[in-house]
């Protein structure tokens, strides 16, 4: 897992460090399933803040890519339990606007075709 | 024949082993006791012929794991030291078995065994491993080969944090951990150290994991015990190798003249080539990237630093 950080970047610190690790999870360099580094080491690692790891984890979680468990750190979820991850947020969003299934089902047609 | 003199060693050792059983045999109880309780008395029995696997089995043992030492199908200095280790280990128990047994009527009359004579059995196993590492030295000299190739210089930029975290993890020291639970299921007392040994050796080599950054490059094995460490101004050059774990005759943490290796599997690994000319490899997945990642940040170095 390669993570290369630019400080005159406007990418904010976080953000690098959850594009570097989505990279290497799209490339296949991290396995679902795996672990990833605590914040801590990897905080050590990286010489950053150990608040700048988690919130790169929890970019990783909103994508989907990763799951925060208590007690055991990151996890890299698997691409169908990435997809299975991201459809149940976004029918909980549905539920919460009242948007019918078939509604939904059109705004995901139409965001299929874009 | 190649393994003739590793296998008349081990012979000798099982023949030393048993001699103090032949020497002993009329003066020995029948069964004889083999296991000592924490107070020091005798708490368990064998017949009295059984007791003359337990060098055979300590030779046996030796002997199998000798196939991890082996350079192109030749044994290593080490082979003969593991048999040396396992003989005298197994010369020692049984003196101290046929001494603690020696007139008793019946085995619970057996002499009470106490602290030094695990010291001696320690003691006589180093000699052992000493002896047999002289021999292996001499029967067996090292050949000297090293074929590698270097990679790509990553490119990196001056005010650049690069980092690169990789590892490997196998399954094989499960076998390890399989041998720890045969001996401490069915070795007596004292053997059950050996078990423990095996025990912590079979955690230690599940996974590696190696960071590299501008620190240089640390290597951990499983459970984070730190293995290596090399600052970036010790790095000569790097490279991504296809290790040969004969090349550094066998497996786990080796030291071999001009180097050292932490080997888990046969592959993809990083070899370092430090200024003071020794060499470092380990086994880690994607070794190319890491390299290239080590090599960009020895350069930047080598850039940034005003030569003098």
């Amino acid at each position: 897992m390669l993570i290369r950080l630019d400080s005159r970047s406007s990418k904010p610190i976080y953000r690098q460090i959850a594009d570097a690790i989505a990279a290497s999870i799209e490339d296949g360099t991290v396995e679902s399933g795996e672990r990833l580094p605590s914040a801590r080491s990897l905080g050590n690692v990286l010489d950053v803040n150990m608040h700048t790891v988690l919130r790169a984890y929890s970019q990783l979680e909103e994508w989907g890519l990763a799951e925060m468990k208590r007690g055991r750190g990151g996890v890299v979820v698997s691409a169908e339990a990435s997809l299975k991850n991201l459809a149940q947020r976004l029918v909980g969003e549905a539920r919460r606007q009242k948007v019918a299934l078939v509604e939904l089902n059109q705004v995901v047609a139409e965001a299929w075709e874009l | 024949m190649i393994w003739g003199r590793l296998l008349g060693w081990a012979a000798l050792m099982v023949l030393l082993g048993v001699l103090p059983l032949l020497i002993g045999w009329s003066q020995l109880p029948d069964p004889v006791a083999i296991h000592w309780g924490i107070d020091g008395s005798p708490d368990n029995a064998w017949p009295k012929i059984a007791t003359a696997f337990l060098p055979v089995g300590m030779v046996a043992i030796g002997l199998f794991t000798t196939s991890l030492f082996r350079i192109e199908g030749r044994p290593t200095a080490e082979a003969v030291a593991i048999v040396g280790l396992m003989g005298g280990v197994g010369v020692s128990m049984m003196t101290s078995l046929v001494y603690l047994n020696w007139d008793a009527a019946t085995w619970q009359e057996a002499g009470a065994f106490v602290w030094w004579h695990l010291i001696g059995i320690v003691l006589v196993g180093a000699l052992g491993a000493w002896l047999g590492y002289l021999l292996g030295i001499r029967w067996y000299p090292r050949p000297r080969n090293s074929q590698t190739v270097s990679g790509p210089v990553l490119e990196i930029a001056d005010d650049e944090t690069v980092s690169w975290i990789g590892g490997c993890s196998v399954i094989w020291p499960l076998v390890l951990l399989g041998g720890f639970a045969l001996f401490f299921l069915f070795m007596p007392g004292w053997l059950k150290m050996v078990g423990l040994v095996f025990l912590i050796l079979g955690f230690l080599f599940l996974r590696v994991y190696v960071v590299i950054n501008d620190h240089g490059m640390q290597v951990q094995l499983g459970g984070g015990l730190p293995a290596k460490k090399i600052p970036l101004d010790r790095i000569r050059t790097v490279e991504a190798i296809d290790l040969e774990p004969s090349q550094w005759a066998g497996w786990g943490y080796r030291v071999v003249p001009g180097g050292s290796a932490v080997v888990l599997r046969r592959g993809d690994a990083i070899q370092v080539n430090m200024t003071n000319d020794r060499r470092f490899a380990v086994t880690v997945d994607d070794a190319a990237t890491g390299a290239s990642v080590l090599s960009g940040l020895v350069a930047r170095r080598e850039r940034l630093t005003p030569s003098e």
